[in-house]
């Protein structure tokens, strides 16, 4: 099935189409998404929504970009959604008791390890992994899509509407953060 | 805490990062989401009513457009109209002998 042919079928909303969508579009989501949430159950059930915001919203899609960057955008929206979510429920979390939320236990979650990254170099990513969590947002974007899902500059500048140099200085930037970050956690 | 690892390696250790996967069944799991969320609407619905921050909410706004519509007749039961003698008047005048054609010879 060809991408034009995909996209009419998913405007048509067949299920054949739906299902090639997800079915070589799923690792693409998920490994995005995990990049940011750095938490596979939150990951897997972030990147279902996504596919469900695919279905519900392509009719929106004009075709002016690939379909593979119109998902990554969907999928780093949904992720940079979740987080700012839970970061409001952090906040007014000593309401929840009032309202009758679930009694969750606010718990430090442990390093995250990233099934991708080889054992020799579990660790140090375990430790990027956090530092890139204090990074700015659009810096956490393009280093996450960059470097965690492999994708060269010029790709980055389309998914984030930008230019290529622009995503240049954002990784830049990112990396000089990065250094700073780890150099204040860690005696080096 | 001394570690081994300078910030360069630290940077350096997503390079030839693989990636990562989702469980089995994603499909599957997916269209039982779908599905669950088609049926859920009036159930998630109603299960958002049932919880007291909005049956409060409901309920305050309930009070409220009540006790504005109470007062707003409150007011105009008690408001004096200037054309309200008039009517009377001209009524009065109008039906001042209800009897009077009774009374005509015929």
């Amino acid at each position: 099935m060809t991408e034009q042919e995909l996209i009419i079928g998913l405007k048509q909303k067949e299920e054949g189409a739906f299902r090639e969508l997800v079915t070589t579009r799923q690792n693409l989501v998920f490994n995005t998404v995990l990049g940011f949430l750095q938490n596979q159950e939150d990951a897997e059930d972030v990147s279902q929504d996504v596919f469900i915001k695919i279905l519900e919203s392509i009719g929106q899609f004009k075709g002016e970009s690939a379909l593979s960057t119109w998902v990554y955008r969907v999928s780093v929206t949904s992720a940079l959604e979740f987080l700012r979510k839970k970061k409001r429920k952090k906040r007014f979390g000593f309401m929840s008791p009032l309202w009758g939320e679930n009694n969750e236990q606010t718990v430090e979650l442990p390093d995250f390890h990233h099934p991708g990254v080889a054992l020799d170099k579990r660790e140090s990513a375990a430790i990027l992994f956090k530092a890139i969590k204090k990074l700015p947002e659009n810096q956490q974007i393009a280093f996450i899509l960059n470097k965690v899902e492999g994708l060269s500059y010029q790709e980055v500048a389309e998914i984030m509407n930008t230019t290529l140099s622009a995503v240049e200085s954002l990784l830049h930037r990112a990396r000089t953060n990065l250094r700073e970050i780890l150099k204040k956690i860690y005696t080096l | 805490m001394k570690i081994k690892h300078t910030p360069e390696d630290i940077i350096n250790s997503l390079e030839g990062i693989g990636r990562a996967e989702p469980s089995p069944y994603f499909y599957t799991r997916l269209q039982a989401k779908i599905a669950k969320e088609d049926n859920g609407f009036v159930i998630s619905y109603l299960k958002l009513l049932m919880k007291p921050s909005y049956s409060i909410a409901v309920a305050l706004l309930f009070i409220l457009i009540n006790g504005y519509f109470l007062m707003t007749n409150v007011v105009k039961e008690n408001t004096f109209d200037e054309n309200t003698p008039n009517i009377a008047a001209e009524y009065v005048q109008q039906n001042l002998n209800p009897y009077e054609n009774l009374t005509e010879t015929p």
